[in-house]
């Protein structure tokens, strides 16, 4: 009887200490950095990323490397899980007002940051600090820019290009230094290497909505209205009406048909590893794979430019990856810091240092001229396609790609399409009318609920 | 003293309840209060109310054909689901409670998928069921796309779900097994009953309450899977895979659309009271 | 009861195919573990050699150790929550009588049809509010009862014959006294069951530690996993090995459960 009244006082007490902290609590929404912002003198900013594996190390050498070139600011870079991850927990933190400083988001996330009202376009630090907004290539910050405003600082970036396997190429008797440049061209290789059993498949993309952007963005097209929500907020596709979406759509249906490429999915990992293991000629990929695609392949590795449709000169790459947004902590000491963590980020030695460990593009075109750098992309002559490729993109809002609230979801819409059509169940007319229509909805839903 | 003791006797049953009913309360009854709440609210990409909008969200999504899709995936999910994992964990179950030999290591082997998180088991499933490398395409000498082909797709993850689902059905029905008295065995084994007709007239009946427990929890399971979904198929391809809990874990956390998504939350809890209360029924029927 | 020798060796037989089907995927992650960059590609099944060179890159990559810690701490204060809470409830559920018990029980019951997707960002939102991010009470406390705990050991209760609990009434045992002194050990399988089962359910979670956690020194083990892969390309290999680090512990959480599990057997002797 004892021993039951001494468990059921510990059980009650630990409920009612419960209670006590649901009813204590109310003071608890403070700035989350504060846990040890006081350690000395020096200010403690929070930073948080999505950056795993070999990019996570290269992230928090950056943040080291920041914290010992100065005394007055210490960041503390902590990993949120994957972008989706950090998107959902960023929105939590907003909500009870627990926020970190500086926050890598994204592409696909940047309209949702600019509407959200919890941030500070770093192009409001660039006037008070002397910043020089042509630091970074003009082709990268687009990407980032409202109506010419920059919101965002571009941290990781890449762009898709062509990978293609030497030794099949060989084998197949094509010129293993002269990939594709158009998809015409993709087509007869893969004929090539099938036909000759170099390989058992010509060529694979993978099922992503990012390769369906670039792709309008080469016929230099638009994904959605208000020249693709630069000169204001989309409010409809436009990818139907200028027949670019047709023309693509019909591309992706004629590969497949062929018969020389092979569909391996939405996982672009699976495509990858099917291009490692040498069961593929050619894919195309983001240009942040280069390393890893050199190192688990057992063949040479060859890189092209992302094949054309059609050649016009306003066509390009539009570049992908993240940027790093200050939020807006009411704190200007702390916004300060953040912001000197940022710029620190551009600098060419900071870049240099993050592009040869990651594989990323440096933003900064000083970076390449320095000596480790130029040391690097001569041992990695395939690292030059890809920067060739990005400098040789005009700037202009098709290549800076839509900027729209809804991105994320329009991908997954047309993941769903692509296997109906490579099925025959629709023809790529019904494709483009039935993304449209869906990302059509999505777009009135999200101008609604943001009261636009 | 008597008197004390008779209010002791009547609210003594409560005071066991009250551990579990505050943190029910807390962490349960009070956010699904906010979910009801928002289920009549579009909401911010934040999550939070923009205006209440009554039962459109509901509207929105019973008159939508994926959502009635996705509704009978997760049904179609849920049987293959349920009925294997119950059937080879029982299977299990039997063949491991006999007096062989590395019995205890037999049961740790039967038990470890579930020490596997779904994150690790859709990696190393992704490389066995790839189409052109994987080992179970080169084994079977098939070129099937396991996961890319919206007629097998629902298939594979349903093997992976049921391989990280046995464990449980595997300990649970060990654990009833214990209980089953010897005697019993003895006597339908004098009686000349066969291994199967033992185990049909003394085994089942002897751990119906916990075939039944496992049951509920098994539905109740497969219907909330996502993990495996969101890792090796993001629903697709064609939303051959799009499950109910996926659908609502994309509408919140993908698309933003939190209203929705807790419209289609309201709506799978109704569902699963409704299954639960006809299977607690059924249990009154079929009890022995 | 005594089999023959031939039974004996069809069962042995059974359950080593049985074993081999469901340790093929775990060996595959086991050798992917092992193997180098190119050897995943090339689709073999065995690794060349054995090496431990994936390990150091995962133990580098992300503090496995700091989370195995933070993850024992978080199971084994979840699995005993649940156990304590549920065995209490489930006792009053099936050993007593009081009125609003049919209702209340579903009421419990109702609280495992609630996706969790619709009540994360709610509970989250709870933490802030109390200032427990980035404890372990953040990561404890929501999951301190569960619906399923009390359900099991409902079921398990109502195994018992009610004969006992009579024989106890007339003695006049007190309930609380007959709970932990006769209920309690008579259930133990079940307890161990549901201790495991809790526990590894426990080891597996991903998204409430992500969020109510923003400190490294307070991350757990399926976060560490996540510290592996890259957002365009993963290395797998580490990956690989990151679950076998993390599968140990679990290992050893189901050898402990399992002496439970067995002890029925000596005295689970009560029916019949």
């Amino acid at each position: 009887m004892k021993k039951y009244k001494k468990i059921l006082a510990v059980l009650l007490g630990s409920a009612m200490a419960v209670s006590m902290a649901a009813c204590g609590g109310s003071g608890g929404s403070s700035d989350s950095s504060s846990d040890d912002s006081s350690s000395g003198d020096k200010v403690s900013i929070t930073f948080w990323h999505a950056m795993g594996g070999v990019n996570g190390e290269a992230t928090q050498k950056l943040v080291d490397d920041f914290n010992a070139s100065q005394d007055e600011i210490e960041v503390h870079a902590e990993y949120q899980g994957t972008y989706d991850d950090t998107i959902t927990k960023l929105k939590a933190a907003m909500q009870s007002g627990n926020m970190p400083d500086v926050c890598q988001m994204y592409d696909v996330g940047t309209k949702f940051m600019v509407d959200s009202g919890y941030i500070v376009p770093v192009e409001d630090m660039f006037e008070t600090t002397g910043y020089d907004k042509s630091t970074v290539m003009d082709v990268i910050t687009s990407y980032y820019s409202v109506e010419g405003k920059q919101y965002s600082m571009p941290f990781n970036v890449s762009t898709p290009m062509l990978y293609y396997n030497k030794d099949v190429f060989e084998k197949a008797g094509l010129d293993p230094d002269t990939p594709p440049t158009t998809y015409e061209e993709v087509m007869e290789y893969s004929k090539q290497i099938v036909e000759s059993g170099a390989a058992p498949v010509g060529y694979s993309q993978a099922i992503y909505g990012w390769f369906f952007e670039q792709q309008l963005a080469g016929l230099g097209a638009y994904y959605g209205n208000n020249e693709n929500g630069r000169a204001g907020d989309v409010t409809a596709v436009e990818f139907d009406q200028n027949g670019a979406g047709l023309k693509v759509f019909q591309l992706w249906k004629d590969l497949m048909d062929s018969g020389y490429c092979e569909n391996y999915g939405t996982t672009t990992a699976d495509t990858q590893t099917a291009f490692f293991s040498g069961q593929v000629g050619m894919i195309i990929e983001s240009t942040a794979i280069l390393k890893n695609a050199i190192d688990s392949s057992s063949f040479e590795v060859g890189t092209g430019y992302l094949p054309k449709l059609e050649e016009n000169p306003d066509g390009g790459v539009i570049i992908g990856g993240a940027s790093l947004w200050m939020m807006d902590t009411q704190d200007d000491v702390k916004k300060d810091a953040a912001w000197k963590f940022i710029e620190y980020t551009t600098t060419p030695e900071a870049q240099a240092a993050w592009s040869m460990e990651t594989g990323y593009f440096a933003i900064n075109p000083a970076a390449y001229e320095t000596e480790d750098m130029k040391a690097y992309i001569e041992e990695n002559p395939n690292f030059t396609t890809a920067i060739d490729q990005l400098q040789e993109s005009p700037v202009n809002n098709y290549t800076a790609g839509v900027l729209s609230g809804v991105q994320t979801e329009s991908r997954l819409i047309f993941n769903e399409i692509i296997p109906e059509l490579y099925d025959g169940n629709i023809t790529p007319e019904e494709g483009v009318a039935s993304l449209a229509d869906q990302v059509n909805k999505a777009i009135e839903n999200y101008n609604a609920s943001v009261g636009k | 003293m008597n008197q004390r003791h008779k209010i002791f006797k009547t609210i003594e049953p409560y005071l066991y309840l009250v551990p579990a009913l505050v943190f029910f309360a807390l962490f349960v009854f009070w956010p699904f209060g906010k979910t009801l709440r928002l289920s009549f609210a579009m909401t911010t990409p934040l999550g939070e109310v923009a205006k209440y909008v009554g039962i459109d969200n509901y509207i929105q999504i019973f008159s939508d054909k994926e959502f009635l899709k996705s509704l009978l995936i997760s049904f179609e999910f849920a049987a293959m689901m349920v009925v294997f994992s119950m059937v080879i964990g029982f299977v299990l179950a039997i063949v491991s409670n006999e007096k062989i030999r590395g019995k205890s290591l037999f049961r740790t082997v039967y038990a470890l998928p579930m020490a596997i998180s779904a994150a690790a088991a859709s990696v190393v499933f992704m490389f066995i069921f790839h189409s052109s490398l994987g080992i179970l395409n080169k084994t079977l000498g098939t070129t099937i796309g396991w996961l890319t082909d919206p007629k097998w797709a629902l298939i594979s993850v349903t093997i992976v779900s049921v391989w990280m689902n046995i464990g449980m059905n595997y300990i649970y029905l060990t654990a009833a097994l214990q209980g089953v008295p010897q005697e019993l065995y003895e006597s339908a084994a004098m009686e000349g009953a066969g291994f199967f007709q033992k185990h049909k007239n003394v085994t089942i009946p002897c751990i119906s309450p916990t075939l039944f427990f496992l049951l509920i929890i098994n539905v109740i399971n497969a219907l909330q899977a996502y993990a495996q979904f969101k890792m090796m198929t993001q629903g697709g391809p064609s939303n051959s895979t799009n499950v109910i809990v996926y659908e609502i874990y994309q509408e919140a956390f993908i698309n933003s659309r939190f209203g929705v998504a807790c419209a289609e939350s309201i709506v799978l809890f109704v569902i699963l009271i409704i299954l639960t209360a006809l299977q607690f029924k059924l249990e009154k029927k079929v009890t022995y | 009861m005594k089999h023959s020798k031939k039974y004996i060796a069809v069962m042995t037989f059974l359950n080593i195919v049985f074993a081999v089907i469901i340790l093929i995927p775990i060996l595959y992650c086991f050798n992917v573990s092992m193997m180098d960059m190119k050897e995943i590609y090339s689709g073999s099944f065995w690794p060349s050699g054995l090496s431990l060179e994936n390990y150091k890159k995962a133990l580098e990559l992300a503090p496995f150790f700091t989370f195995i810690k933070n993850s024992l701490i978080v199971s084994i204060a979840t699995t005993a929550g649940q156990v304590i809470t549920g065995a209490l409830a489930a006792y009053a559920f099936s050993m007593m009588k009081f009125r609003g018990k049919n209702i209340l029980f579903m009421i419990m019951l109702a609280t495992m049809m609630i996706p969790s997707q619709a009540i994360i960002i709610a509970n989250y939102l709870t933490i802030a509010q109390w200032g427990l991010k980035d404890t372990y009470a953040a990561l404890i406390l929501p999951n301190v009862a569960a619906a399923f705990a009390v359900f099991n050991m409902r079921q398990a209760f109502l195994q018992l014959p009610m004969e006992i609990k009579e024989a106890a009434d007339i003695d006049g045992c007190t309930n609380f006294k007959f709970f932990y002194k006769v209920a309690l050990p008579l259930i133990k399988p079940s307890i161990g069951a549901l201790g495991i089962y809790v526990f590894l359910q426990s080891w597996n979670y991903y998204l409430w530690p992500l969020l109510v956690t923003d400190t490294v020194n307070m991350r757990t083990v399926q976060i560490g996993l996540g510290m592996l892969q890259g957002a365009e390309s993963t290395d797998f290999r580490p990956v690989m090995a990151g679950s076998m680090i993390i599968l140990l512990p679990s290992i050893i959480a189901f050898i402990a459960g399992q002496k439970q599990l067995i002890s029925g057997l000596t005295s689970g002797s009560v029916k019949g």
